[in-house]
């Protein structure tokens, strides 16, 4: 937690005779990170890939032709095929039979596709119905055929001389070649489309019926092949799945040696590895014979990858620190802070028990439905991360804001008697817990939004007392910049709750956290009457003494106070939410209940209030919950992350292992 | 309190003003997100965050309307 797994660098260095058992030790064991050698010099050379690599990727090249021509989908889970001497063969035989029937679809589809033109190119001769011989060898005939968009019989009087047959909007004209000319012009006008005469001889109807013939056989076949081809997916899928896997790890195994630095007679490994796994990792390799391994501590110029370390309930929020960045490994490991910030703003948000319940159910479909993942568990992450929103949001429901479904369970105070607001009191429901907080209520609205500035306060607060932590190391003079920083910050939050000083809470801050005087004499004179509201001394010094230290980070750190202030102010979007998804679900319900229920119709109250339930659900579970869960992740990425936050880690990827992050 | 109506009416603007501006900003920078995603779909979450900065417009906005309101209240 916070920190990341603690990493050594090892060098093997062993006689090649050894490489090939050991890159198959490495792989098995899963746990080194390679550093891939770049720098050749006459001494030390990239690898060559083993000798078998080549009939390695020869066989995944046919697994993958396989996979393309039966669109085989990949699936999460399937068992690796043994490897054996036959499985290439198979495999070649394999690829042969399907390339083979792929290539006859080929050649039947390009046949179907000729099929087609030669009947679309008959089909207007077809429905003129004369044979084909009649359109041709004439001696003193032109003939013209084509399309018209005018009335046929205007033909016949605009060319007297002529003699035009039609069927559908074809015309075929026959006229002496002397009135050619001028009746292309005149056929012209009439939109007229010429169109080529087919070759061959006879009645264009029965041809047409033997290319239909045709068409059906040639279709028949190539219906019959897709059959066989999909009964070889059904067949081969998993093998071909299983065995791509196998021969992709193979591959890793024999390419490795092109990560690896060559001698004439040794090879070197560059990589890290967990320290606490040294131990085995030189076992393993020193049983194979005489191999050296030197293990070394990190140093500065060259970071370690990060594995981050984190105990289970946290741990699928290690999901949303890598969608962001990967921290670097002397970075503090932020998945603690939003795993407990994420949650609470969430609930806060939302904060009603049927909806939250809704979220938790949700949750554990998808992490039932996704369970199968377990090498990309980033959805089921997704699903662990929901369900412990809906958790806090059910709590949040229950003891705060005490409401399900967009209805509260009590109705607010001070409603007069009779009034007619539904409440699940007034639908027989009776809970015993009275709310902390009316989201309806006018004066919450101040409450809500300084609870906000106070979640503000603490999240940020600990944004920059984390970068003190990772500043402190490297650059002291920002470290401190970074506690300038903490002082303005707790200066501008000593100022909201001066300006809100009437509220209970507020006051409950005067009293117990910071018992200090902070009105009358002890406010500054001149601010006061500029901003309209009393401004302690305390404050006031703070932000000076804060923004003189954040200097040492940032020369502009006075202007730049006025950005930690639009930080805390950015917090009140927990209040607006909660408040708006309040105010969508008070109008639907004064909508569907004030007009259903309080006219006495029973039926229809009963049709609205499954409408209302079925709306709600939709719209608030779906389209707030994801715009709710997106505000709650950026408060914590851009508020709270920049404060502290490098990222610029390399994620932890080690040999033989298949990659875990989707 | 005779400004009441105007207080309220700066209010509604406040959140109008607010509202527009931050959808403008959003439309410029989501088009944008989403064009990047296609060329690269690790950006996914780059753009995400991108996307809802100008968000804070709008709280600011509803801030501000909230002040507003309660000097009439």
């Amino acid at each position: 937690m916070l920190r990341p797994k603690e990493m050594s660098r090892v060098l093997i260095v062993g006689p090649k005779s050894l490489l090939e058992p050991s890159i198959e030790v490495l792989h098995s064991l899963g746990i080194l990170h390679i550093v891939d050698f770049t720098a050749e010099d006459e001494t030390f050379h990239l690898g060559k890939p083993l000798p078998q690599a080549s009939q390695i990727s020869e066989a995944l090249v046919r697994l993958r032709s396989i996979s393309n021509v039966l669109r085989i989908e990949h699936k999460p889970e399937v068992k690796p095929v043994e490897l054996g001497p036959e499985v290439r063969e198979r495999i070649a035989s394999m690829e042969a039979g399907i390339a083979e029937r792929e290539a006859e679809r080929k050649a039947l589809e390009s046949q179907l596709a000729d099929v087609f033109q030669r009947l679309e190119v008959l089909r207007p001769f077809a429905a003129i119905g004369l044979d084909l011989d009649y359109y041709r060898d004439y001696a003193t005939l032109d003939v013209l055929v084509g399309r018209i968009t005018g009335e046929v019989s205007e033909i016949q009087r605009g060319i007297p001389e002529a003699e035009a047959f039609s069927g559908d909007s074809v015309v075929a004209v026959f006229l002496p070649k002397s009135k050619s000319a001028e009746a292309r012009e005149f056929l012209t006008r009439l939109g007229f489309a010429a169109l080529d005469i087919p070759p061959g001889s006879g009645d264009p109807r029965a041809k047409q019926r033997e290319l239909d013939e045709e068409r059906r056989g040639t279709e028949e076949k190539v219906r019959s092949l897709e059959e066989a081809l999909a009964e070889d997916k059904n067949r081969f899928a998993d093998f071909v799945l299983g065995a791509d896997r196998t021969f992709s790890q193979e591959i890793e195994k024999a390419e490795a040696p092109l990560r690896f630095a060559i001698t004439d007679h040794s090879f070197i490994v560059d990589g890290w590895i967990p320290t606490d796994n040294v131990q085995e990792m030189k076992g393993r390799l020193e049983a194979l014979g005489t191999l050296h391994i030197l293990v070394e501590e990190p140093e500065d110029h060259t970071p370690p990858p990060v594995l981050l370390e984190n105990p289970k309930p946290i741990k699928p929020f290690e999901t949303l620190i890598h969608l962001y960045a990967t921290p670097n490994y002397y970075e503090i490991d932020p998945t603690l802070y939003i795993s407990l910030a994420l949650p609470f703003f969430f609930g806060f948000m939302i904060g009603d028990a049927g909806f939250g319940a809704a979220w938790i159910a949700l949750g554990a479909y998808g992490r039932y439905r996704y369970r199968r993942f377990k090498h990309s568990p980033g959805w089921r992450n997704i699903c662990f991360i929901v369900m412990v929103g809906g958790i806090v949001t059910l709590l949040f429901g229950l003891f705060v804001y005490g409401e399900a479904f967009g209805l509260a369970f009590h109705p607010p105070l001070g409603t007069p008697e009779g009034a007619q607001i539904v409440t699940w009191e007034s639908l027989g429901l009776h809970y015993p817990l009275e709310p902390l907080i009316e989201k309806a209520a006018a004066e919450s609205v101040t409450t809500l939004l300084l609870l906000s500035v106070v979640m503000a306060w603490v999240h940020l607060s600990i944004g920059f007392a984390t970068g003190f932590v990772n500043e402190w190391r490297h650059n002291k003079p920002h470290a401190i910049g970074k506690i300038g920083w903490l002082l303005a910050l707790l200066g501008l939050f000593m100022t909201i709750l001066a300006r809100l000083y009437w509220h209970p809470l507020a006051n409950f801050f005067w009293t117990y956290i910071f018992p200090i005087p902070h009105r009358g004499p002890a406010a500054v004179g001149f601010l006061t009457s500029t901003l309209g509201f009393q401004l302690p001394w305390v404050a006031f010094i703070l932000i000076i003494i804060g923004a003189g230290l954040a200097s040492l980070e940032s020369y502009i750190a006075i202007v730049e106070v006025g950005g930690v202030l639009a930080n805390m102010l950015s917090y009140g979007r927990l209040a607006g939410i909660a408040i708006g998804e309040a105010a969508v679900d008070g109008a639907i319900t004064s909508l569907v209940f004030g007009s259903l229920i309080f006219t006495g119709n029973v039926g229809l109250a009963i049709l609205g209030i499954v409408l209302l339930l079925m709306a709600e659900s939709f719209l608030m579970l779906l389209l707030s919950g994801i715009a709710v869960f997106i505000q709650a992740l950026r408060l914590n990425y851009v508020e709270q992350f920049i404060k502290f936050y490098k990222g610029d880690g390399i994620p932890f990827n080690p040999f033989g292992r298949r990659r875990t992050e989707a | 309190m005779a400004d009441a109506g105007m207080i309220a009416l700066a209010a509604g603007l406040t959140m109008a003003g607010t509202g527009i501006a931050t959808a403008w900003a959003e439309k410029v920078v989501g088009g944008a997100a989403v064009g990047a995603m296609a060329e690269k779909p690790e950006l996914f979450s780059k753009g995400l965050i991108l996307m809802v900065l100008p968000e804070t417009i709008v709280v600011f906005g509803l801030i501000i309307a909230i002040q507003l309101i309660q000097k009439v209240v």
